[in-house]
Order: structure tokens, then sequence, then C-alpha cells
């Protein structure tokens, strides 16, 4: 049941597991501070592939979007805070438009929103052109990755890099949701208390159970979004990041709550890992559009085709 | 603790004209029929819709042709069964034999069961009820009581049966008996094996001494019954599998239960039905309740048919099987609700009469989604048990 198989995805994210996790040391720091860049980190990143992973073979990539999609779930199940799943989705839009791709890591700049690691990354306009150069004076987002004032507008016509942002975070909360409830099950088959391990009682099964179905089914829409971004973007149609996008806020919502309630005070501890998963998903389901956000605007499409559109559109076709 | 990490995703696309056959036949169903849509999904029992479902081919799919069926893959059966459940279709008659005593008799039956009765499930002659809980045997299904003891060239069963759906309407059951537990006793079950000693039965319903009574639900609908045996007796190659091995099979055959789209589209149509009453232009909180029930919908679905390719591929996905119970019939359950926070903003439209009947269907029998199929908190404690919590 559990990443037991020999698929090139699997293999794939196994090792993007084992270049990254020894670096996570230098993202542990004091959590009222925001991050600082690693550069060790960056560099196992690139000497993965990560972030031309999705370009053409020619250009240092060759992965397909459902390989992709493994990729950035072992990013999501580090809690990576690294702008690597976002380079790599961007690198392949900007090329799918026939932009050109700098190296390095690159973030997108949505107008009225904060841009992450502002002064590292390349921040860039759904044009593909650079924004000039961001101040990071404005803290830190809720996974402590530092970020620069709001920029200044309304959130303009970026709908294609929304639409795949979205799918990309929505594969990442899954991969941490996940990835916190494993840390869950682990605490609490280990953790005894009125004599017998947490994992005896029922109360804590049950909870746990509603936790992993949740993020289950939206582990699998999230990957099949990713892997569908081509075809939804050149249909225009965001059905599938939209849902993916609302059915991991959702369940990464529901996991968060649950990996909190059983560690108990030692989960909240600055110390204790299970924050650089529980804050990434709570950053991660605001990015690029929350479930309220996205609910309404899959509700009004679906209202706008129709009634009797709404089973085709679910079944795809 | 991930599913289906490593699983390709599965593609649908081939059976696009299947998809388009099966509307084409449930429009002209709802025609005959004289209606705008079903109310009461999948709990509809109507033998002649069934049997004009079997002459397309489209009951017993999953059955080779040499026993009638016709031998499709269990996705391509899908692509039917979830097009059938979207369209609210009447589908009781055939559904429990086509689902699961089906499979059950292909897997475990003889050579003589699978010729007899397989080719008469695939044609809908007969149509199965299922016989596991008693009146002491709920949730905790190992504490079946009804008996089944050698007799001469037989076995004599003795015990009751409950919340047998449509077993008033239906041909024959599969019984759940215990076969041992004493000295001597057919079957490995010694009394400490709670798990042991029991064995699933093929019973001819239209015996006339076994007794059907009528349990009106709380809609007031006969579903249910409760069948009573009194030394009833059946012949020796009525038993299913060997003495002893009914749990295993009975847990093989809730599999089939659990994951299949009838655990997530019993509420489709009212949702359909509000986005029709919201209009292309849906004010916020319509189009935010309809946008959330539908990325679930999106969602669960998915992982049902994952659990589908899995079935297919022979696999016993029962833990999988019980996710997508949770997350499907807590979908089905807060589909009334989302309905009334909807409807307490936007009119109902042209068709109120159709919209209310099936709010109230739907509100009516809430209870029953987390129910059937195994209670909700039975499924939660083997989702726990896949994850190493118990």
């Amino acid at each position: 049941m559990s990443g037991n198989g020999d698929t090139v995805a699997a293999a794939f994210a196994d090792a993007v597991r084992q270049a990254l996790a020894p670096h996570f040391a230098a993202y542990e720091g004091p959590a009222d501070r925001a991050l600082e860049w690693s550069g060790d980190h960056w560099q196992s990143v690139a000497d993965l592939g990560l972030p031309k992973l999705l370009l053409p073979e020619t250009q240092g990539g060759g992965a397909s979007l459902a390989e992709g999609a493994a990729a950035v779930e072992a990013l999501g199940a580090l809690g990576d805070p690294s702008p690597a799943a976002d380079t790599a989705v961007l690198a392949w839009l900007l090329a799918r438009q026939g932009a050109t791709v700098a190296d390095g890591p690159l973030v997108l700049a949505e107008p009225g929103c904060r841009v992450a690691w502002p002064q590292i990354a390349c921040a860039i306009d759904p044009t593909g052109e650079p924004v000039a150069a961001l101040a990071a004076d404005s803290g830190a987002l809720l996974n402590g990755v530092p970020a620069s004032a709001p920029l200044p507008g309304a959130t303009g016509d970026v709908a294609p890099f929304r639409q795949a942002m979205a799918a990309a975070r929505a594969v990442q909360i899954a991969g941490a949701a996940a990835a916190a409830l494993e840390l869950t099950i682990g605490y609490v088959r280990d953790r005894s208390q009125f004599g017998r391990p947490l994992a005896r009682f029922q109360a804590v099964q049950q909870h746990i159970a509603v936790a992993a179905a949740e993020v289950a089914a939206a582990a699998q829409i999230a990957r099949t979004a990713f892997a569908d971004l081509d075809r939804g973007l050149d249909r225009d149609d965001p059905f599938l990041a939209a849902s993916a996008k609302i059915a991991a806020g959702r369940a990464g919502t529901i996991a968060a709550k649950a990996a909190h309630q059983f560690h108990g005070a030692m989960g909240f501890t600055a110390e204790y890992p299970l924050h650089r998963l529980t804050r990434a998903i709570w950053q991660w389901r605001e990015d690029f559009g929350n479930e309220a956000w996205w609910s309404r605007r899959l509700g009004a499409q679906v209202c706008k085709a129709g009634a009797d559109a709404l089973w085709p559109t679910l079944a795809g076709g | 603790m991930q599913f289906f990490a490593d699983t390709p995703l599965l593609d649908l696309a081939p059976y696009a004209g299947l998809r388009t056959e099966v509307r084409a036949f449930l429009a002209e169903e709802r025609e005959r029929a004289g209606i705008d849509s079903w109310v009461g999904s999948w709990e509809g029992f109507d033998r002649g819709f069934s049997a004009r479902l079997a002459e397309r081919g489209w009951v017993g799919m999953a059955i080779p042709q040499r026993y009638g069926g016709h031998e499709k893959g269990l996705l391509e059966r899908y692509v039917v069964l979830e097009e059938l459940l979207a369209g609210g279709a009447p589908v009781a008659a055939h559904w429990i034999a086509d689902r699961q005593t089906a499979p059950l008799i292909l897997r475990f039956g003889t050579e003589e069961q699978r010729a007899w009765f397989l080719p008469r499930i695939a044609t809908t002659e007969i149509c199965f009820a299922i016989g596991m809980s008693e009146p002491d045997s709920g949730s905790d299904l190992a504490a079946a009581r009804t008996r089944a003891e050698p007799v001469g060239n037989g076995w004599r069963i003795n015990g009751t049966k409950v919340w047998s759906s449509n077993a008033h309407r239906d041909d024959w059951m599969i019984a759940l008996c215990r076969t041992g537990g004493r000295t001597g006793d057919p079957g490995e079950g010694r009394p400490d094996d709670r798990h042991g000693g029991l064995s699933q039965f093929l019973i001819d319903l239209s015996a006339p001494d076994i007794a059907i009574r009528p349990i009106h639900n709380l809609a007031g609908d006969h579903h249910f019954n409760e069948v009573v045996f009194e030394d009833h007796d059946i012949p020796a190659d009525r038993i299913i599998g060997n003495p002893g091995d009914g749990w295993r099979q009975v847990m093989s055959e809730l599999a089939f239960e659990r994951s299949a789209p009838d655990r997530f589209l019993s509420t489709f149509r009212l949702i359909v039905e509000l986005v029709r009453a919201a209009g292309p232009e849906p004010d916020r909180l319509a189009a935010g309740e309809i946008g959330a029930l539908v990325a679930r919908l999106a969602a669960v679905r998915l992982l049902s048919i994952q659990v589908a390719g899995a079935l297919d591929r022979g696999e016993t996905p029962n833990t999988e099987a019980a996710l997508v119970k949770e997350v499907g019939t807590a979908l089905e359950q807060d589909t009334p609700e989302a309905a009334r926070r909807i409807l307490a903003e936007t009119p109902p439209g042209d068709r109120a009469a159709l919209l209310e009947e099936l709010l109230a269907y739907d509100v009516l029998h809430t209870p029953s989604f987390t129910l059937r199929g195994g209670a909700r908190e039975v499924v939660r404690g083997i989702v726990a048990r896949g994850l190493g919590l118990r």
C-alpha cells in the first residue's frame, strides 16, 4: 500500500527524499525568524535535476508530468520550503509559452500577493518577465519562508500560472499531509498513556482514519490534476486543478489538526519536526487561491456549464 | 501512508462510446417512465428496467462468457455502474447479484454452481438478497448465530437474518451461517475462534417454510426484511466454498461492496438539481457550496477508480475500499446540508417539486448512508488496521 513499488516515479521520489533530507538541518533555526536560504540545499535540488525536470529532454529535463507529480509529492512530504517545485512548474510553463528559461530558482509574482524568497529567487510575472528586485521587509510566510510586501495591483490575468501552481501546491499538500499522518502514526504507537499505547484507543484510531481517507482522496486528484496540466491549460479548463486545490486544502487542514491533536504539546514545540509539515500545509493551502476562492470559481464554472453538463465534466466526457 | 502513489493513473477515456450508449439508454428509460429524474437513487427496484439493461449486455459484464456473461474488465463495468448511478437509475433488482454475488460464486463456487447461477444473474432472471446481519449480529458480523447443521444429504438452517433489503422481492439469498464451534462440526472453528466455523449458503427464498416479514424504515418504505429459518432444509450442494471459509469469503465480498460508486453517488441527483436551481450566474454562497461538493466528488471518484483497478488486477484492497466508503459517505451526508444552505438564499427554480422531493428523500435517508455496507466506525477501524494502528 505504501511506496513499495519499483516504478520510475517511486524510485525518483526516493531519490528526492534521500538527497534532500540531510540538508534540512539548514532550515532548522529559531521558529520566530525567517528561514535563511541554503545554497547547499539548492545545489542538491539542482543536482537532482529538479528545476529543469519538466523541460524537454534537450534542455536537461524529460520527465512526464506524472513523474513530476511524484517528485513534487516527495518535496511536499519533506515540507521543502525552497522554491524547487515552483521552479520546475514555472520553467515548464515558460518553455511551453516559448519563453527562454534562466537558471536558478523561480517564483511567481502575482499582483496583490506576497512573493516568496525575494532577493534569492527570480520572480517572474505571467509573461515570463522578471519583476524588479523585491525587498524582503515583510517578515515570513506561515512556513517561515521570507516574503516581499504584497505587490501593487489587484490579481491580474495570471490564470494559467495560478492553475498550474494550484495543482502543484495540491500535490505538495498531499505529500505533507501524508507525512504528517505517518509521523503521527509512529508517535501514537510509541507513546503510552493510561497504561497503553495511544494507538490502542479507538478515539485516536478513528480520528486518524478519517484524516487518512481525506488525504488519500486528495492525493489522487492532486496527482491527476498535475499530470493533466497540459490538457487543462490547452482547454483553459481549471476544473481538475481547482478540485485538487480544494480537496487538498480540506484534507491538509484535517490532517494537520489530527497530527497536532495526537502529538499533544510535543507537536506544538519548535523543536519537534511536525511543524515543518503543518506550517507548510497552512501556507500552501493559502497559496494561489485557497479552498474558498477556488470553490466559488469552480461552482461558478459548473453552474455556467449547466446542470446537465456536470456529470460529463466529472466523468471526463 | 500513501495509497496508490506508484499506481499509474487509470484512463477511462477508451470507454467514452460506452458512456454515450448508457446515457441514451437512460434517456429512453426516463421517457418510458415519464419522469425528468429518478428519485431514490439505487434503491429503486424495477425488474423490467434490470431486464432491459441485461438485454443491452450491461449486467454480468465481469462474468466469463462460458457462464453467460460478457467477460469485460472491471473498469469497463465501472463506467456502466457510474453512469447508472449518476443517472439515479433504479438498479436495486440486479445490483447485489451483479456487485457481489456473481464475483463470490465465480471465485469460491463449484463448477455446477457457476454453471447454474451465473447465467441467470447475467439475464437478471434471479435476484439476490444479502443475509449477513442478525438481531444480535450487526457490525459484529462474526457474532452470527444462524446455524447450518449437516443432516442426511444436506443442511438444516435455523436462525434469523435482518435488514435484508428486498428479500421480499428477491429469489435467492446468500446466508452467512455458523457450521462450526462444536466438537465434530464441519469447518475448523472452535468456540474461541469467532471467525472460524462460519460458512456461506445459497438459499432459495421461494421455499414456503421461510418467513419473510417486512420492516418499514422511517420514510415508510419497505426495503428491509426479517427472514426467519426454522428447520429449513437445503441440499448439500448449496454451500459456497469449504465449511469454515465463510469469514474470508464474506470479507472479499465486502471489498466489492465498499468501494463502488454507490458509496458516493447516492446524492448526486440532488447536486445536479441544485446546479439547475442556482442557474448560470449563481450567487456567491451557492457557487461556493456547489464548488466544494463537486471538488470532493471528483476526488473520491478518482480514488474509487483506483480501487476498481486494484480489484481488476485481482488484489484485495480492503483498506483502500474502506477509504472510499469513509470519504464518499461523508460527502453524501453533507450534500443535503449544503442544499439547505443554498436553498435558504436561492429560489428552487422550474423544477421546484423535483428538487424538494430529492432533498426530502436524501434528508430522510441520511442515516443509512453511513450504516449500509458496514457502519462508519467499523469502516474506520479497518482503515486504522491498514495504517498499523490496530
